[in-house]
């Protein structure tokens, strides 16, 4: 059995009177430290899947199995824990805590789980040594996702999950953060799932999932996943 | 503005109905406080101002020195401007009923008076002029109940001058404008208050002169009566009559002063009586001790003489009765010698010469002799008779022959007058030899008689003579018993007389004391009698032109004391409202802030597509301006309803209240609305500027997030390093948001300030009791003296009051009203003359409010109280001057200032006040500690002679506690507008907290923060902002509360200046708990923050 499994994964958003499919039956698999990438177009429902996959969402029908665990089966304050113990989370715009430097950020994840990374050693490694006291409104969008990165990455999670981590980003910041990603999950053997509408980037993934229409249109294999750096677009 | 912009915004308020009922319902809150509170005064003044009007309620009143005649009410009939002038009687008086003692005003009324009516509650008018109406009173105090029989006494024993009845019989009950306020003002029994009124008909009085004048002015009615406009109104009239006063006055004057010169005449006539008077008894009682002396003199001369004489007089008797015993003895023996020769010689020679006659006639014996004697005169007599017989028979014959002339017969006769003379002539010799042969025998017989009586003298003469003898030696010895018995009785008759005398001579003693006495006296009273004359004298000399005081209503008490209560009513609702509006601006500009911000990309597409400035702008001033006139209308509504009546409820716990009059006050209505839809629109308009000032393309970038920066804290390692995480984000997050920090903390402050005031009113009123008659006066109350006691008179009052059951101290001392004055501010206070320190410490508390120090008192300086110390701007070593008791005027050192709640205080020593005023106070005033009061305790001091009045501080707490009572609906009043206030506030705050940041609370959701991590992310900022927000409130509250108390307060009471501990903690606590309740509900909020769909675009 794989690491994650969805099973039949259905979400359905009731607006009114009418129901809208995100989700339309979901059926994949993902191992221990792969690096996945989900592509698919607009509205297609690729965040559905992460959010869901993250225990920021629930499903409405269908098994969800991380690590033997039945995610779709947990209820509130087992979603917390999973999230919290489990799962590291970048988002498109960072979501950091304007608040607060860095450094802080990183520590606020690290405050709360049970065996996290050396703050300022997940900092250092995400190359923000110098910056690491300055407040995110002091960064660059790229040092700002790669502050968030390192939030996710300090929590020494299970399974990181990344919806569009560049989609703020030029290309050469957007590149770096992308080598970040892959570099932790081939240095670490994390699993890291990675959501963009850049095509181009397939390559690089250990697996490509194809998202269309609230389903799964293609599941690829890449047995040699290219380096970052290689790619252009 | 377009037809889609208007649906945007009803859409909106839809979406966000939860801020539109923020927005509304503060602003309900704050026009329902500003319109309820701001209302209840003008609701006060023209409940009560119809009340007067419609009862005809006096505008002016005047007094006289001198009172008023009939003549005074003529002039002022002709007096521009007034419509009704009635002249009224008042008296101040004590009223036993059932054992209880009142201080009593009673007034006279006209059956026909259409001025200070009252209203009848129960009962009937009087008929006669020993029935009465008395007080209907408000709910906790009335007057004397319905049926009472009343006892008038006056202190002076003067009720006569004053009343035609001692006795009065409740037969109604009545209110009157004139007495609104439960608490009536002082009487002129040395200033003890008066409880209770009646009104009697003016037949039950006695004087001739009216009291007062009662006035009302044509048109005043028509003016609400505590209004300027009133006051204007007013004014011309009164002066108009001050002016007419100059005249009146002087007639009265002279009047008067005839009256008087009359009654001084009067008076001297009596003195002069008196003094002659006593000048003829005193030498009548004078002239009766000499008798008595004279008598007493001449009693002893008696005893004397009666001694003597009774010892001359018994030698001379004794020596009587020993000359008549010799005497006696003397003749005895001649007795003897007598007797012995009578039976010796006499009587044998006498029976000798009695035998020999015996022997002549030729008897034996007397008897015979005596026979013989009898025979013969027995023939003799016989013989006569027959002469006598053949006498009378010749007569008849004589006669027969003088009538007859029958010849015969003459013849027979004739012949028979011869036979006769024939027998005649023989018979005659016959009688001649037998008186011949008597003579003889009768002559022996006499002879024999006489020997026999001369035996028989002789010895009848022994007998007596001894006879005499014997009862003369009994009478000497009766003598000498009598003699005895006699002089016994005189010795005690002069005995009995030296007792008497004795007695006499104590009784003249005594009656010599008492003369003495009484002339002492009697002397006295006339020389008292004498200086009365004097001084009365004197004083008509000093009768001035009667005074005239024209009192308008604000010199009545009871419609001063609400005209102060309205404007006291008038500053809380100046005060509080301010606070509701910063509020609701605050409230507004978070919401609309938050509103504009959260749609400033909505914005940033319409001002693209061209839409104004203003038309942006209108959605949110039209959303906020809906709130504010929706929650405006309810306010109004919901404040009209409930505030008025209960403010008017609880003032009607001090006051007699008229039903209330209900009305909207329009302008208030008006004036609150239009301010809070101005605010309102301000704020909004103030939240929008900012973006609308901004071009479209930036309004369309997400609004740059405010900087982190470092905050101070952080620069002290020390400190900053030893904070937990959260605490240092916590503490980061207070400090970064300056605007919500600035919020919140004005916000909160306000609400604690509130709840602040609200109880510290409480708090300065209820420590008025505790503080002025538990810690500073030790004493329980005061016993006033007669005028001009003598010391030894007082000391035995004391003595006797000492003696009743419960009083454990007493003291004596001087105590008088007045005036202090500096420059030309003026207060009337109260003078103590303690002898010293110790004394004035054993009745007072003396010490300084702010540390709780003692104060010494000495002779250098007055101890003055805190508030006429503020009211006169003193300070210590500054000069006041203080009336002495003969009102001379001087100036003294203040020395020290104390705490004193209730009336002004100067304490002073002796020696101060005799420094100053050159002479010694007088003890006027007794002050009495108890330890319990027995329930006749007042009757009983106040029976004592030589007591004036009595007055003890239980009902004056009494009253306190009533006043507090009235507050506390006020001051809930507050506390639950507080709590709304702050319930709002928190609300508010809070939730536009949660929604600002939203975003950063998914993210800790995302990140793995479990619900009650996320809770106290965020409260913990919330309680500490609280905190400190409540922690400025009590600044400010304090602030706010001696704002208030400065303005309700009045000019003789200083309400407790501070604020409890402990209300200033149950202020924060009430905050905090409000904090905790909105917090509370906050949760469900937080819980429903969905982590995807806040995450999902850019802020
Ligand atoms: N809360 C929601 N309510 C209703 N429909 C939703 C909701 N969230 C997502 N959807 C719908 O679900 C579908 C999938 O959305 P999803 O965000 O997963 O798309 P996506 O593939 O990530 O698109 P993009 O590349 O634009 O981010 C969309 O059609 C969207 O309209
Ligand atoms: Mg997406």
């Amino acid at each position: 059995m794989s690491y994650i499994e969805f099973k039949g994964v259905k979400k359905i958003y009731h607006v009114g009177e009418v129901d809208i499919e995100a989700l339309a039956g979901v059926d994949f698999s993902i191992d221990k430290g792969e690096f996945v990438i989900v592509a698919g177009a607009s509205g297609a429902g690729k965040s559905t899947i992460l959010n869901i996959l993250g225990g920021m969402d629930t499903c409405s029908t269908g098994e969800i199995i991380v690590d033997g665990a039945r995610v779709d089966q947990m209820n509130e304050k087992q979603l917390t824990d999973y999230r919290r113990y489990d799962i590291g989370f970048v988002f498109q715009f960072y979501n950091l805590v304007q608040n607060l430097t860095a450094l802080e950020n990183v520590e606020l994840a690290t405050q709360i789980c049970k065996n996290p990374l050396d703050v300022n050693l997940t900092v250092e490694q995400v190359g923000l040594q110098d910056r690491k006291n300055n407040f995110p409104s002091q960064l660059s969008g790229g040092e700002q996702q790669r502050v968030a990165i390192a939030r996710a990455l300090a929590k020494n999670p299970k399974l990181l999950l990344c919806d569009e981590p560049t989609g703020a980003l030029d290309y050469n910041t957007g590149k770096q953060v992308l080598k970040l990603l892959q570099d932790t999950c081939r240095t670490q053997g994390m699993t890291v799932v990675i959501i963009t509408h850049n095509l181009a980037l397939c390559p690089m993934g250990d697996k490509v999932i194809k998202v269309k229409n609230g389903k799964i249109s293609s599941i690829t294999v890449n047995e040699n996943p290219v380096n970052v750096e290689m790619i252009e677009w | 503005m377009s037809k889609n912009l208007l649906k945007d915004t009803l859409r909106t308020i839809r979406k966000t109905f939860a801020k539109f009922v923020t927005l509304f319902a503060i602003v309900a809150l704050g026009v329902a406080f500003f319109v309820g509170v701001s209302a209840a005064a003008p609701i006060m003044s023209v409940s009560v101002d119809k009340y007067n009007d419609e009862n005809s309620f006096m505008d002016l009143q005047i007094y006289s020195t001198f009172g008023f005649e009939e003549g005074d009410i003529e002039a002022l009939e002709t007096v521009d401007g007034i419509e009704e002038v009635v002249g009224t009687k008042f008296v101040d008086v004590i009223g036993k009923y059932e054992n209880k003692l009142w201080v009593i005003r009673v007034e006279s009324y006209q059956p026909n008076q259409n001025l200070n009516n009252f209203v009848l509650k129960e009962g009937r008018m009087p008929k006669n002029k020993n029935e009465c109406l008395a007080e209907k009173g408000g709910s906790l105090r009335t007057g004397v109940p319905l049926g009472a029989v009343i006892d008038v006494t006056r202190p002076e024993n003067d009720t006569d001058d004053y009343l035609d009845v001692n006795q009065l019989t409740v037969v109604g009950l009545v209110d009157t404008p004139e007495y609104v306020n439960e608490e009536k003002g002082n009487s002129t029994l040395s200033n003890q208050a008066i409880q209770t009124f009646l009104f009697v008909p003016e037949e039950s009085f006695s004087t001739d002169y009216y009291s007062s004048i009662i006035i009302t002015v044509d048109g005043a009615k028509e003016l609400n009566g505590f209004s300027q406009a009133y006051t204007d109104f007013i004014d011309p009239v009164q002066e108009r009559i001050e002016t007419l006063a100059t005249t009146q006055s002087q007639v009265r004057r002279d009047r008067i002063y005839q009256e008087a010169m009359e009654e001084y005449n009067d008076g001297l006539q009596e003195y002069e009586d008196g003094k002659k008077e006593f000048n003829d008894e005193i030498a009548k009682a004078q002239r009766e001790i000499n008798d008595a002396k004279q008598k007493l003199v001449d009693g002893e001369q008696e005893i004397k003489d009666n001694e003597e004489k009774l010892e001359t007089e018994s030698a001379k008797a004794l020596l009587d009765l020993d000359n008549a015993q010799k005497d006696l003895e003397k003749g005895l023996v001649e007795w003897k010698a007598q007797k012995a020769k009578f039976d010796e010689e006499t009587k044998p020679a006498l029976l000798s010469q009695k035998n020999s006659i015996l022997v002549q006639v030729g008897v034996s014996s007397l008897d015979q002799l005596n026979g013989l004697i009898t025979q013969v005169q027995g023939n003799v007599t016989n013989l006569q008779t027959k002469i006598n017989d053949k006498n009378t028979r010749l007569q008849e014959i004589e006669v027969l022959l003088n009538t007859t002339t029958d010849p015969t017969e003459i013849a027979t006769l004739n012949a028979e007058k011869q036979a006769i003379n024939a027998e005649l002539q023989t018979l005659q010799t016959n009688l001649a030899t037998a008186t011949a042969t008597l003579v003889p025998l009768t002559q022996a017989r006499d002879g024999i008689n006489q020997i026999d009586a001369g035996i028989a003298s002789g010895e009848a003469q022994l007998t007596s003579a001894k006879q005499l003898l014997d009862e003369g030696a009994g009478k000497v010895w009766a003598g000498r018993l009598e003699l005895e018995e006699t002089k016994k009785d005189a010795l005690q008759k002069i005995a009995d007389a030296k007792v008497e005398l004795a007695d006499g001579k104590v009784e003249l003693a005594d009656a010599e004391k008492k003369f003495a006495e009484e002339k002492e006296k009697g002397q006295k009273e006339l020389d008292d009698g004498w200086a009365d004359l004097v001084k009365a004298k004197e004083d008509i000399s000093k009768i001035e032109k009667a005074e005239w005081t024209v009192l308008d209503r604000d010199m009545n008490y009871s419609s001063k004391t609400f005209k102060d209560t309205i404007a006291q009513m008038r500053s809380i609702a100046a005060v509080f409202p301010v606070f509701f509006f910063l509020v609701a601006a605050l409230v507004c500009l978070t919401t609309m802030t938050r509103m504009v911000d959260e749609q400033r990309g909505q914005i940033g597409v319409l001002r693209a597509l061209g839409y104004g400035k203003l038309a942006c702008a209108s959605k949110y001033l039209i959303y906020a301006i809906l709130a504010t006139l929706l929650g405006g209308f309810v306010g109004t509504i919901f404040g009209l309803l409930i505030f008025p009546g209960v403010v008017y409820t609880a003032w009607g716990m001090m006051y007699v209240l008229p039903p209330i009059q209900l009305f909207v006050p329009w302008d208030l209505v008006i004036l609150s609305n239009g301010l809070f839809v101005s605010v309102m629109a301000l704020t909004t308009w103030f939240a929008a500027r900012q973006s609308m000032n901004e071009v479209p393309s930036q309004l369309l970038r997400p609004k740059s997030p405010p900087m982190g920066k470092k905050i101070i804290l952080e620069r002290l390692p020390l400190i900053w390093n030893r904070f937990s995480f959260t605490s240092k984000v916590t503490a980061r997050n207070i400090i970064r948001y300056k605007k919500r920090f600035l919020m919140t903390v004005i916000g909160i402050a306000g609400c604690t300030a509130l709840l602040v005031a609200g109880f510290g009113i409480k708090d300065s009123i209820s420590t008025i009791v505790d503080k002025q008659f538990n810690q500073i006066y030790q004493y329980d109350g005061q016993v006033a003296l007669d005028d001009d006691l003598v010391q030894s008179k007082i000391n035995e009052v004391q003595t006797e009051i000492n003696n009743l059951e419960g009083v454990t101290n007493s003291l004596q001392l001087t105590s008088y009203q007045a005036k202090t004055m500096v420059n030309n501010d003026e207060q009337v206070a109260t003078v103590y003359v303690y002898k010293n320190d110790e004394e004035l410490k054993s009745m007072n508390d003396i010490r300084h409010r702010k540390d709780s120090k003692e104060i010494i008192l000495d002779d250098s300086g007055v101890i003055i109280d805190e508030k006429l110390a503020e009211l006169l701007n003193l300070s210590v070593g500054d000069t006041i001057s203080i009336e002495s008791e003969n009102e001379i005027i001087k100036d003294f050192v203040v020395s020290d200032i104390n705490e004193m709640y209730v009336n002004h205080s100067v304490f002073m020593t002796p020696t101060a006040y005799e420094n100053a005023f050159g002479i010694k106070p007088t003890t006027n005033i007794l002050q009495v500690v108890l330890d319990y009061e027995t329930s006749d305790f007042l009757q009983k001091v106040s029976y004592i002679d030589g007591v004036q009045s009595v007055s003890f501080y239980g009902s004056l707490i009494e009253n306190f506690n009533n006043m507090i009572n009235g507050l506390n609906v006020v001051v809930v009043v507050l506390i639950v507008c507080a709590g709304l206030l702050a319930f709002v506030v928190l609300s508010n705050l809070t939730n536009v907290n949660i929604s600002e940041r939203q975003r950063e609370i998914a993210t800790l959701k995302v990140l793995g923060f479990n619900r009650k991590e996320v809770n106290m992310y965020i409260y913990k900022e919330n309680l500490i902002l609280t905190f400190i927000g409540s922690i400025f409130g009590l600044g400010l509250g304090v602030v706010l509360h001696k704002f208030i108390i400065l303005m309700v307060e009045m000019d003789y009471i200083m309400f407790g200046r501070d604020v409890s501990v402990f209300s200033l903690i149950l202020s924060v606590l009430i905050t905090m708990f409000f904090a905790l309740v909105v917090n509370f509900f906050m949760t469900f909020k937080l819980r429903k923050i969905q982590m995807v769909e806040s995450l999902k675009s850019v802020e």
